[in-house]
């Protein structure tokens, strides 16, 4: 089981990632990089972050920053570890998130909108990477 | 967490006299040049003036309205500094209207900024009130603005809370001069609203009570309402329905057949209604899989004491359909040839990818999928996939 957030989660998640064909589907058109921000529940730890180059269907880059601040991504795709949680266990839409608040994104929010199902894909991919949560 | 937002409503034969109440000073109408043709402008302007206030009218709204319409009625509106915007007609009025409010109280932003996670806090300047002349978009009562790059363009669909007029006026006088075909496209857009917005990931215990209720008034009503003269008992039921159904799908959302019929409309220009029509039957029966039980409450409706497969409510639709003249395929509806339909698929199929109408339907299309159902709906063939 890989730990969340670590470098080992999102090695394996990209992994994941570029085995699922209806992400390469969904996202055949996509241009973009995300920085996914995991903020902590509580304040007092520093945040964690994840940073990922998606390219037409697939994750050409995907790794841990230990610095936040690192990569500078078109898109920020944020919220507390506790929504994470809820997020990669199925429990919250990524879209449903956004628009009640408990995720926030920056980026091109038209860009993004067009591409839901390619999210969704996300999402699921996370689901099938066996994850310890602390 | 989730939200249900709708405006105030008024609603009965003569409401539109309730304008005068809001004591305005200044009414920018904006709307169509067929509903201006109608004099219903005059019939709005009659009770803003008896209030005080004075009346600019905007009739340059077309169909599948390109932002350039938006810009149009803004410009209007930054001149005229009015304290009321009123929409006034069918779903493309509305949708300009509520962009042109929203611009004028924020000229800092621009029409793209339209979503759910910007922070409008619009209500400043002016008042925003729908008044629907169709039976219908729903628009008087929705989060969302469907707008078009211009001709051939896609469409670009908007929705923000803040976009849901302050008030609605359902005076089932106004939609009393539409003609049949409008009736027919037009009630066909508020059943597809209801039936989606129950099959829908995002329903909620709100948005399924007036989506229940609103297809069983159109079910009821639409047959006689497209027949020459109804009565006025008629087109209120579906006035009133159509405004339900829009309430339904702008807390909950609309699905596939949304997304292709605004991929189909915006590449061959056919009325929204009719896309949306033609599609439905073949949209219902990709979903039902996984939203039967989410169908199941509209039993009643349907005239049934369950519904036990697609079939049960796809062949009371077609039935309907046939009733009030609505295509059966995309190959009557389009009026196209096969290599012609052919060519445009790819388009099709990522329009309706994109569209943001997907988002929330029950069951998510692959595009080979998508490509299927096109294909389904051209032939007529039943969904069995």
């Amino acid at each position: 089981m890989a730990k969340f957030p670590s470098a080992e989660w999102i090695a394996q998640f990209q992994e994941e990632l570029n085995r699922n064909s209806a992400y390469e589907d969904a996202a055949r058109t996509w241009e973009g990089d995300f920085v996914f921000l995991v903020e902590p529940d509580s304040p007092g730890s520093p945040p964690a972050a994840f940073y990922l180059d998606l390219y037409h269907g697939k994750c050409r880059e995907a790794r841990f920053l230990s610095d936040p601040s690192e990569k500078v991504a078109a898109y920020v795709y944020q919220g507390k570890l506790a929504n994470w949680k809820r997020l990669i266990q199925g429990e919250l839409d990524p879209i449903t998130a956004l628009m009640s608040g408990q995720f926030k994104i920056k980026g091109n929010m038209m860009k993004i909108m067009r591409y839901t199902r390619a999210a969704k894909e996300l999402v699921n991919t996370a689901k099938r990477v066996p994850t310890e949560f602390p | 967490m989730w939200f249900f937002t709708n405006p105030r409503i008024v609603l009965g034969a003569g409401s539109i006299e309730f304008l005068a109440s809001l004591q305005r000073q200044k009414a920018l109408l904006i709307c169509d040049a067929d509903v201006a043709r109608l004099g219903i402008p005059e019939r709005l302007a009659d009770p803003i003036r008896r209030g005080g206030g004075q009346v600019r009218v905007f009739d340059g709204v077309v169909a599948d309205p390109p932002l350039e319409n938006v810009e149009k009625a803004l410009g209007v509106a930054r001149e005229f500094q009015p304290d009321l915007i009123v929409g006034c007609g069918g779903g493309s009025s509305m949708d300009v209207a509520k962009a042109t409010y929203a611009l004028y109280e924020r000229p800092d932003l621009t029409v793209y900024d339209l979503h759910p996670l910007t922070e409008l806090k619009l209500g400043s300047r002016a008042l925003l009130v729908g008044v629907p002349t169709t039976s219908g978009s729903g628009s008087e009562t929705t989060w969302a603005v469907v707008l078009t790059e211009g001709p051939g363009g896609r469409k670009l669909e908007f929705a923000h809370r803040e976009l849901v007029p302050a008030w609605c006026i359902l005076d089932p006088l106004l939609p009393s001069t539409m003609p049949p075909r409008v009736t027919a496209d037009t009630g066909a857009d508020a059943l597809a609203h209801a039936i989606e917005a129950v099959a829908s990931d995002w329903r909620n215990p709100f948005s399924d009570a007036y989506a229940r209720d609103a297809v069983s008034r159109i079910l009821a009503h639409l047959p006689r309402a497209v027949r020459p003269d109804p009565p006025l008992e008629v087109r209120e039921q579906m006035h009133y329905a159509a405004a339900m159904a829009g309430m339904a799908f702008s807390n909950s959302q609309v699905g596939i057949c949304h997304a292709m019929a605004h991929a189909l409309g915006s590449i061959f220009r056919v009325p929204h209604g009719r896309c949306v029509g033609t599609t439905l039957p073949y949209a219902i029966e990709f979903n039902f899989r996984s939203a039967r039980e989410r169908y199941e409450p509209l039993a009643p409706a349907f005239g049934v004491g369950a519904i036990s497969d697609a079939q049960t409510m796809t062949d009371r639709l077609r039935r309907l359909w046939d009733a009030i003249g609505m295509p059966q395929t995309l190959e009557e509806m389009l009026g196209v040839g096969i290599s012609e339909f052919e060519k445009r698929m790819p388009e099709l199929v990522t329009r309706a990818d994109q569209s943001t109408c997907v988002t929330a339907n029950p069951r998510i299309p692959s595009s080979r999928e998508l490509e299927q159902l096109f294909w389904a709906a051209w032939r007529g063939e039943r969904v069995g996939f």
